[in-house]
């Protein structure tokens, strides 16, 4: 069975080291006590501010403009092909 | 000052001090510098950390582009936490030394900005970017101003994102006028970025209305080094001399703060750091088969991510699981709204609200090195207010502690930008 540290580094797709595994798990104990805190916070009836500042729906004008091209999109990867990035073989 | 003898004080300082990440030669335009999260076009672009080293992004931020249109050009990409994690500019393969002493950090993010523009004799302002105080920790380690705008007045297209609720690009300068001006070129709507909309910053005339200037109670009763205490105390009784009303207040939300910030900005950094995955840019590992799909992903961040980077990441990851969102990522967003409620009251009976920028000078290395992570984030109790609220603050230097740079942190009400410039100039 999974310890939760496991179970979060999977999700979060990080590979740890034993050594990292073990110091992550004990500091994220003691930080997720100290957030603990905010449970006491008198929010009853308070809506969550999603941002700090009232935003308004923009739009743009929908018109063609010139985008970056396949190349240049490509420029900062060696795993690519036929104008694609590549991923790695799967089972 | 010419191009040349800018980029030749940019060498020699960087020799002495590790300010840039990357130091280019431009032969047009005058050179300043841009914090590492900021991209340029051609030119590498790692936000302080190994899984984007190689990047060279292939477009400008907008700010860059505003900069470049007005006769600028980038001297180089300065020093940073890893993707703004940090409060010391210490998380990171190249850490700044604090110019007044060496042996000190510049404080973070933006260390390497503050750094250089505390060094220079050239320089008059670069660029920075605050998540939860990293303009204004490093301006006041290394004693230059530092303006944080109002969330919203400056687009971030071609910002690294560390949590896009929270990020701001702002200034780091000599003078609070050579920060106002820059401002005003990189600030205003860009159609680029849809929470881009506050309006274009102007660089303010001096002041002409009384201010009343409040002072938190809660805030001053953190533990605070006395000597900073004494120099804020200082720096008050110089706000009353040139006529300002100081009165206290009270922010009640203040002991959620901190852990509200860290929740937010975490939650929204785990899902931003999850496009690096070793495949369309940065760091990669030879596509070796035969796994699941997302084993190669994993292998990519663990080698290249740095430790506070994944701490990070598995906590933000943490406080949004089913079972724990209410508890954690939705609780923190509602003491966001109790947070900008506070500051609305206060900002009803006060102009400007005042208290030190950070509770220490800028530590030494080793005495960074023996903090846990919570006593870390901890020393950002005095900026993340500002910085969940969104409202725009402004770090002045404020005299010394222990031979070391102090910084008076005064803050103003959203889009009140142009006030918080001129009561800071009027503090000199």
């Amino acid at each position: 069975m999974d310890e939760p540290i496991d179970k979060l580094a999977r999700i979060a797709r990080l590979e740890l080291t034993k050594e990292e595994r073990d110091k992550f798990a004990k500091d994220l104990d003691g930080i997720l006590k100290a957030f603990d805190i905010i449970a006491k916070a008198p929010t009853k009836g308070i809506k969550p501010a999603t941002h700090a500042v009232p935003l308004k729906q923009m739009g743009r004008k929908d018109v063609v403009a010139e985008s970056m091209s396949r190349d240049e999109a490509l420029k900062n990867t060696e795993h690519k092909e036929d104008g694609f990035v590549k991923g790695p073989p799967t089972k | 000052m010419s191009a040349s003898e800018i980029i030749e004080e940019a060498k020699k300082l960087n020799e002495k001090f590790n300010f840039f990440i990357t130091l280019e030669a431009p032969r047009e335009g005058i050179p300043i510098a841009f914090k590492d999260n900021i991209c340029t076009k051609g030119i590498k672009t790692s936000a302080g950390s190994k899984i984007l080293e190689p990047y060279v992004p292939p477009f400008d931020a907008t700010v860059v582009e505003r900069l470049k249109a007005k006769g600028f050009s980038v001297l180089g990409k300065t020093a940073m936490d890893e993707f703004g994690f940090g409060t010391f500019c210490v998380n990171t393969f190249r850490v700044p030394k604090n110019p007044h002493d060496p042996k000190r950090a510049c404080g973070g993010s933006s260390g390497g900005s503050a750094g250089y523009i505390a060094a220079s004799k050239l320089a008059k302002f670069a660029i920075a970017q605050s998540t939860g105080g990293s303009i204004s920790a490093p301006a006041s380690f290394c004693g230059v101003v530092g303006l944080t705008p109002t969330y919203g007045r400056v687009s971030r297209y071609g910002l690294i994102d560390y949590a896009n609720s929270l990020d701001k690009i702002g200034v780091v300068a000599k003078t609070v006028r050579d920060a106002s001006k820059a401002l005003e070129i990189i600030s205003g709507p860009d159609n680029k970025d849809e929470t881009c909309q506050g309006a274009q910053f102007k660089d303010p005339p001096a002041l002409s209305k009384k201010i009343t200037i409040g002072i938190p109670k809660e805030w001053l009763a953190q533990k605070i080094d006395p000597d900073v205490r004494k120099a804020f105390d200082e720096a008050v009784k110089k706000l009353e001399t040139a006529g300002m009303q100081i009165k206290e207040i009270s922010i009640p939300s203040t002991p959620y703060a901190l852990a509200a910030y860290y929740i937010i900005a975490l939650a929204e950094a785990s899902t931003n750091l999850a496009k690096y995955c070793g495949l369309r840019y940065g760091a990669t590992l030879p596509l070796e088969g035969g796994g699941e799909f997302w084993e190669y992903f994993s292998k990519v961040r663990g080698k290249y991510f740095g430790a506070e980077a994944k701490r990070r990441i598995l906590l933000g990851t943490f406080v949004r699981m089913a079972g724990y969102c209410d508890k954690y990522y939705i609780q923190a967003q509602k003491v966001r709204q109790l947070l900008i409620n506070d500051f609305k009251k206060a900002f009803k009976e006060v102009d400007i609200i005042a208290a030190p920028t950070m509770p220490i000078i800028a530590p030494t290395f080793d005495e960074i090195s023996k903090l846990t992570p919570i006593e870390e984030y901890s020393m950002d109790v005095l900026t993340v207010p500002a910085n969940v609220a969104g409202i725009p603050h402004l770090s002045i230097p404020c005299g010394t502690a222990k031979g070391m740079p102090v910084g008076l942190h005064l803050m103003a009400d959203h889009n009140n930008d142009e006030l918080l410039v001129q009561v800071g100039e009027k503090y000199g």
